[in-house]
């Protein structure tokens, strides 16, 4: 695999470095001279110095043939110009762009960006994995940004234990969600009519915005 | 009509005037408390000063939403496309302008159906008449 990085932040050095151990090709484009002889030293040629929202450099980088383009350059609204000009100039497949604000996310996603890495939901992800249990939590993203996957632990005095999930999760009401797997224990269970929910079942389901808290009340309510 | 402008510069200080003269209400939106400030006691305009990390909640407060049209009028292309794209695509402002200064991303977001702002000598009648339309 091809892969054009744009900025040799921190992320992006390491990026380069991983998919370089990982067998593939990459060239990183930085625009700043000094970044670039620091890198230059330790990297060699796969640093190019160049501006990467610039089509001429872009395609000296050889974005006419990479698989791949990753806009890591610290700013949101230059990862969006690297990630439009590499789609639309060069009909890249596959655009990743870091942001920094997650209000972001929604735009890079309607403009065709295919994926948005956030960190601030990264971070956010970990800090409610790490509370005890009650949560709601959004494991990632989904194309449609209106929806995401969630998980909820159904909690021992749910009035959810011991019922099937079409008697849990009302239909009806929550349109545009479905639960997908339960995981007990080791086990991934699919969602059968048969399947009763014990306490501590992990459900897995895609919920759309507006339906999560009320999914999340169906499982966890008491 | 209210008209959004974000990015208080040399172009906003002459068409911000002009718009208020044509009756339309408009709001600036920068980050720089100084400029916002000159421009405030020439026009008849609201300010507002944002800081970076907030730049939609600063669309909001600058009345987006109820927006006729909105400029992005900084001096940083890539800023402005970002806003102008968000004021289409988020916001639905049925006219939005975009200044653009590197001839390259004029013409990719020309084609992308960004509309840019014309910042030659008749930039004011340009932008009165995207207003019209």
């Amino acid at each position: 695999m091809f892969t054009v990085i744009v900025g040799c932040s921190t992320t992006g050095y390491h990026l380069a470095k991983r998919l370089l151990v990982e067998g593939n090709e990459i060239v990183i484009v930085e625009k700043s001279l000094p970044r670039c002889q620091m890198m230059w030293d330790e990297m060699g040629s796969v640093i190019m110095q160049g501006d990467g929202s610039d089509p001429a450099d872009l395609r000296r980088a050889g974005a006419a043939r990479a698989d791949t383009v990753v806009a890591v350059t610290g700013r949101d609204e230059t990862n969006l110009v690297v990630c439009q000009i590499a789609k639309h100039v060069f009909s890249i497949s596959r655009t990743v762009a870091a942001i920094k604000d997650h209000k972001n996310q929604s735009i890079f996603r309607v403009l065709g960006v295919d994926a948005v890495v956030n960190v601030s939901d990264l971070i956010l992800n970990s800090l409610e994995h790490s509370v005890a249990g009650n949560n709601l939590i959004r494991l990632t993203s989904l194309r449609d940004p209106t929806k995401s996957l969630v998980s909820v632990i159904v909690p021992a005095d749910s009035q959810a234990v011991g019922k099937g999930i079409s008697q849990v999760v009302d239909k009806q009401e929550l349109k545009q969600s479905s639960v997908s797997l339960v995981l007990r224990g080791n086990a991934a269970l699919h969602p059968t009519e048969e399947l009763k929910l014990e306490a501590d079942d992990e459900v897995i389901a895609i919920a759309s915005a507006d339906e999560e808290q009320r999914l999340y009340e169906m499982l966890t309510g008491a | 009509m209210h008209v959004l402008i974000y990015g208080c510069t040399r172009l906003t200080d002459a068409l911000a005037p002009a718009l208020v003269a044509d009756g339309h209400d408009v709001t600036v939106v920068d980050a720089d408390p100084d400029r916002l400030a000159i421009l405030g006691r020439q026009a008849n305009v609201r300010t507002l000063c944002a800081s970076e990390p907030q730049m939609q909640d600063y669309l909001l407060d600058g009345g987006i939403e109820n927006s006729g049209a909105f400029y992005a009028l900084t001096g940083d292309d890539h800023l402005n496309v970002l806003l102008c794209q968000l004021a289409s695509h988020i916001f639905n402002v049925p006219n939005v302008l975009c200044r653009m200064e590197d001839p390259q991303l004029r013409d990719l977001y020309g084609e992308l159906g960004v509309s840019i702002f014309d910042n030659g000598p008749d930039f004011l009648g340009s932008a009165r008449d995207a207003l019209e339309e």
